[in-house]
């Protein structure tokens, strides 16, 4: 349980930027879609959201809404465009090394 | 937990960070209890949907201090009551070992003086041979032999002296580290 949280902690910035690349998302719909995916504590999106603000990867604007409060929609900057490629290539690559890892873990055994 | 206490939490603990971004993030907490609530769900589900408030806190600080200061996030984290325990804790522990290490010391100083005054006792021949104008052979012999015996208590003070002051030296920073915060090793 604990080793699984770490792992969706260290990818967390990653399934956000993917998400917001598709279409702007406010924080809620935000956490409803990943929670779609993957199982995560959702309070942890707001602090990441606003790094990536500060880091300039997204920027916010706000949105009226028919109903409830006015929404905060998050939208990917060209640097957070380029940053996600490089995340995806590094992603896919670990993933390879450590599948690799293991299967070969297997074999000698 | 209800949103009251979730944000109650929330806003008591993240004193560290300045007004504006801890409002932000109260706000995006807020309307997020807003947003969930007219989808259907309760208080107590987006709560448990948010996740431990404190393990929240801890990571946004967490945050903070790796931007900040990487050397401060080990100091910071001692809270009050830990402290007051560790002192009332403390001031027990002094009441045993302190008195405990004076009569180890005391016992110490005793045998300084016994073995100072053996190897002094041949001198004692001196001042009778004065006062009584006689010279006991038998008695210059007891009194070699109380130098030798002094001598061996010379060896033994020193050891004694070289673990007590350890003891002592190594007592001592125990409580200048506890007193400075740091872990009870």
């Amino acid at each position: 349980m604990d080793v699984s949280v770490q792992f969706k902690k260290g990818v967390l910035e990653l399934c956000v930027l993917v998400l917001i690349q598709r279409k702007d998302q406010y924080g809620y719909e935000l956490a409803q879609s990943i929670s779609k995916h993957i199982e995560v504590a959702e309070g942890a999106l707001y602090p990441l959201l606003r790094r990536l603000v500060n880091d300039n990867y997204c920027t916010t604007y706000l949105q009226e809404s028919t109903e409830g409060p006015p929404r905060k929609y998050y939208q990917i900057t060209p640097l957070g465009n380029s940053y996600l490629t490089r995340l995806i290539l590094e992603w896919e690559g670990f993933v390879k090394d450590v599948s690799n890892l293991i299967e070969e873990g297997t074999e000698h055994e | 937990m209800n949103k009251q206490q979730f944000l109650f939490i929330m806003q008591n603990h993240l004193t560290s960070i300045t007004e504006v971004e801890r409002n932000e993030l109260l706000n995006d907490y807020e309307s997020h209890f807003t947003y969930g609530m007219q989808n259907g769900k309760t208080e107590e589900q987006i709560a448990h949907e948010l996740g431990d408030p404190f393990e929240l806190v801890r990571e946004i600080l967490g945050d903070r201090f790796t931007i900040q200061d990487p050397h401060t996030s080990t100091q910071t984290t001692v809270s009050l009551t830990r402290n007051i325990f560790i002192y009332i804790g403390h001031f027990f522990i002094n009441i045993v070992i302190v008195p405990l290490l004076i009569g180890l010391w005391s016992g110490w100083v005793g045998l300084c003086a016994g073995s100072i005054g053996l190897l002094l006792s041949p001198l004692l021949l001196v001042p009778e041979y004065f006062i009584n104008d006689t010279f006991s052979v038998a008695k210059g012999f007891a009194a070699v032999t109380a130098m030798g015996f002094g001598l061996w208590m010379t060896i033994a003070v020193m050891f004694t002296f070289k673990g007590l002051a350890t003891i002592s030296r190594s007592y001592l920073n125990w409580n200048i580290n506890i007193t400075k915060g740091g872990s009870i090793k």
